[in-house]
């Protein structure tokens, strides 16, 4: 409020600067003005300047009419006098009476309504006409409020104590110091001082009246017409110069603004009790959303909490897990997922068709089309599917062996999509495979063990039938036969039994791992058949070099022992002659006993490291050697051939041992 | 015309079965000659007339072959694929005698053709009982028409 009055003040000013530079050029008529102190119409301040609210109206009207107004300070009545006088030409806040009529002239338009007031100290409890009975009251001097207050007192019949004094400051001051009990002043004054003087407004209120500009009579008409066209102007409008001018001046305190309505006041004590309910009203509601956000949080919170544990728990299990959407695209997938398809974030896979990204084509090439998906058809069917025979792609192309399962969700009978999981299952399938493998390789040595087992145990079995026929015949050179047969049988099965117990052993690990030089196994097996060699006149080479093998001595020492064994067992006819040796270098050194022995036809090459397998059924044996022989062989993650042009061009067996060499290397 | 009595060829890598063979066809009075051949490859020579079995008179063409499965250099499944695909040899009943009771050898034996296949048994009266029945049916109830005449 304060603020736009300001800023409309300051521009009255800058208008009036404006306007006052304008008319600088023609002298201005001066008209002297009788200043009285009637705070805040019109009084002389402490600087001795004249001030007020007519003040600022006569400003304005100067600068618009080229005037100059000349203020003669006096009180009210020296300023009557003085008009009269002619010493003046204009003066203020005239009421109109006869008297005055006789040597004044009045302005048309009111410069005021004002009305008389009895103001008492606010501790005072005098507020009826009554109570002024006997009472010393103050006015002003020539005042026309006083001269009506007195009229008022003497028509009710009181006696009263009047004192006069030169101006309402004096009446005030007055009242104020106790010298009198009441005084009389113009509304307008009394609105804007009573405070200053502790005073307070009794509400005995008396003759409203106008008051105006008065002139000498007969002189200044012209003055008083340009008077009573601004006020005429400005009375009316809001926001006037006249109007703005007043409210500076009263302080807001407006006599016309102070006697408000009671309607009013009722209407503001109603305004402030609905202001009060809708305070009360806003801190309930306030109570309320507090509350409301405060469960809101929480809920919040234990949503956050629930969804963070499903993401632990998502990301934490080894399977790999998706989601689907009816159209098959891809709507969350956790770290397992994410890491066995080789991607790098989980953005790469939400949003793609997971069928065309991971599942397009079959383990042999050929595409593979979603309507043959299990998961496409776990949706149709609306299904749970399991499936472990298919492969799944990686991001860089390869694939592998997977195992899923496909559930589908759904909500009020409707499939919303499915759930993946699924786990890398090549290991599993290796070790199937592996498995698959032995079983085979089990069920062929069963049958050859029940098979080659049998065979003398038929020699036995009817060996014994026919001695019994020969002990009753009496037939000595038949029985000595039938034992001899017997015998050999008996033999046959004790071979097969030892040979199938190294076998059984060569498979496990037997003594810990110890280092061994090549040349020590040749020496210690070739010590161990000295007999025979010397018998047979084997000449055996042994080629020059030590290698430190790493592994169990006696099974590598049978390697050895058994293709030496087996040389001499398959000799020929010629005199027979061994080279011991080691080929080529570092892991995949190769070992080699070879011999210009029988030699071996191409397709008995595989077969005669078969169980049983014996390629001249007299030769001596169980069949097993050469099994044995490629037992321990792999168990050094090793490989053995036999190399030979055929039958009677010897033959050399060459096998390589990278476990025994590699965990030398370690060892060293 | 007489009737040549029927030659037996027994191919047989172990002698102790040979000879178990041998003696329960005496003992079953089958008087028929027994050619003895040690392994699959001897059993070839003397079926095609090779080397020391030239002389057909001393190495007549048999009626009858048992055959051994498991034997060296050649086994008995080739010389049954030999002797069932040769037009001259195809019609010769071929008994596989063998300790082997494995399904796979049965059905490997009769995917060549072989006429019979036995399981050599370890019970010695079963296999006298055996030799009796494998006489008498072979040689004497079965009729084939490459046991006639032949010279």
């Amino acid at each position: 409020m304060s603020r736009w009055r300001r800023c409309l003040m300051l521009l009255c000013c800058l208008t009036l600067l404006a306007v006052a530079t304008a008319g600088a050029s023609d002298a201005p008529q001066v008209v002297r003005v009788g200043a009285f102190n009637y705070y805040p119409a019109i009084f002389q301040a402490m600087d001795g300047t004249v001030q007020g609210f007519y003040v600022d109206l006569l400003a304005e009207i100067a600068v618009q009419e080229n005037l100059r107004f000349e203020y003669v300070p006096g009180s009210w009545s020296e300023g009557l006098e003085r008009l009269r006088a002619g010493e003046i030409d204009l003066l203020t806040s005239v009421a109109h009476t006869q008297d005055r009529a006789a040597f004044l002239d009045y302005g048309q338009v009111p410069l005021l309504t004002v009305w008389g007031e009895l103001y008492v100290p606010q501790d005072s409890t005098l507020h009826s006409i009554q109570q002024v009975k006997g009472k010393r009251i103050a006015l002003m001097r020539g005042d026309f409020n006083g001269q009506m207050f007195v009229e008022l007192v003497e028509k009710f019949g009181f006696q009263c104590q009047f004192m006069e004094f030169a101006d309402f400051d004096q009446v005030f001051e007055a009242v104020r110091q106790g010298q009198a009990d009441g005084g009389v002043a113009n509304a307008v004054f009394g609105a804007a001082r009573q405070e200053d003087y502790g005073l307070k407004a009794t509400g005995v209120i008396f003759n409203p009246f106008d008051i105006y500009f008065a002139v000498a009579k007969g002189r200044h008409g012209d003055l008083l017409a340009i008077l009573d066209h601004y006020l005429q102007d400005w009375r009316g409008a809001e926001h006037s110069v006249y109007q703005q001018a007043r409210l500076r001046w009263s302080r807001g305190r407006n006599p016309e603004a102070a006697a408000l309505p009671v309607w009013v006041l009722q209407l503001a004590g109603g305004c402030g009790l609905l202001l009060l309910a809708a305070a009360g009203f806003i801190l309930l509601l306030r109570r309320q959303v507090r509350r409301k956000t405060a469960a809101l949080v929480q809920r919040e919170a234990r949503l956050r909490e629930s969804s963070d544990m499903i993401h632990l728990l998502l990301n934490s299990t080894a399977e790999a897990i998706y989601g689907l959407d009816p159209a098959g695209n891809c709507t969350f997938c956790n770290t397992a997922c994410v890491k066995m398809l080789g991607f790098d974030h989980p953005e790469q896979l939400v949003g793609k068709n997971m069928h065309h990204l991971i599942h397009h084509t079959h383990a042999d090439g050929s595409p593979f089309a979603v309507q043959d998906c299990a998961i496409f058809k776990g949706f149709q069917l609306d299904t749970a599917m399991h499936v472990d025979k298919e492969v799944l792609w990686r991001a860089d192309g390869s694939s592998f062996a997977a195992e899923y399962w496909s559930y589908p969700i759904r909500r009020d009978g409707q499939v919303l999509g499915a759930v993946v999981t699924f786990l890398d299952i090549t290991e599993r399938k290796r070790a199937e495979a592996a498995l698959q493998q032995k079983n085979l390789e089990m069920e062929h040595f069963v049958y050859t063990v029940s098979h080659d087992l049998r065979s003398p145990l038929v020699t036995i079995k009817s060996f014994l039938g026919l001695l019994a026929h020969d002990l009753a015949a009496n037939e000595p050179a038949a029985i000595a036969a039938d034992l001899g047969y017997l015998n050999a049988a008996a033999a046959t099965m004790d071979s097969l039994l030892q040979g199938l117990l190294q076998l059984s052993r060569a498979g496990r690990e037997q003594a810990p791992p110890v280092a061994i030089g090549w040349q020590q196994l040749l020496r210690q097996s070739l010590d161990a058949l000295a007999g025979c060699l010397l018998e047979q006149a084997v000449e055996v080479r042994v080629a020059e070099g030590e290698i430190l093998l790493y592994g169990d001595s006696v099974r590598l020492g049978q390697i050895c022992s058994n293709l030496i064994d087996n040389a001499v067992k398959y000799r020929g006819a010629q005199p027979l002659l061994l080279e011991l040796g080691v080929e080529g270098q570092g892991r995949e050194r190769v070992f080699f006993v070879r011999d210009n022995g029988m030699g071996i036809a191409a397709g008995d090459r595989e077969k005669i490291f078969g169980l049983f397998e014996k390629l001249d059924r007299h030769s001596e044996g169980s069949g097993l050697g050469l099994a044995l022989v490629k037992k321990i062989v792999e168990s050094y993650q090793g490989r053995i051939w036999v190399d030979s042009a055929g039958p009677g061009t010897g033959s050399c067996f060459r096998f390589t041992l990278p476990q025994a060499l590699e965990t030398t290397a370690k060892g060293e | 015309m007489t009737v040549e009595p029927i030659v037996i060829l027994l191919a047989e890598d172990d002698p102790a079965h040979a000879e178990i063979v041998r003696r329960n066809l005496e003992n079953s009075r089958i008087a028929n000659r027994l050619e003895h051949v040690a392994d699959g490859q001897v059993a070839l020579d003397y079926l095609y007339r090779r080397g020391a079995f030239s002389d057909p008179e001393r190495s007549p063409r048999p009626g009858l072959i048992l055959l051994d499965l498991r034997m060296p250099r050649v086994d008995g499944l080739e010389v049954l694929r030999a002797v069932k695909s040769d037009p001259a040899l195809a019609r010769i009943p071929v008994v596989i005698l063998t300790t082997s009771a494995a399904e796979t050898d049965m059905a490997r034996a009769y995917d060549q053709h072989a006429n019979s296949y036995l399981v050599k048994p370890v019970d010695f009266s079963m296999f006298v009982s055996l030799m009796d029945a494998l006489g008498y049916y072979w040689l004497v109830c079965n009729k084939n028409p490459n046991a006639i005449g032949e010279a």
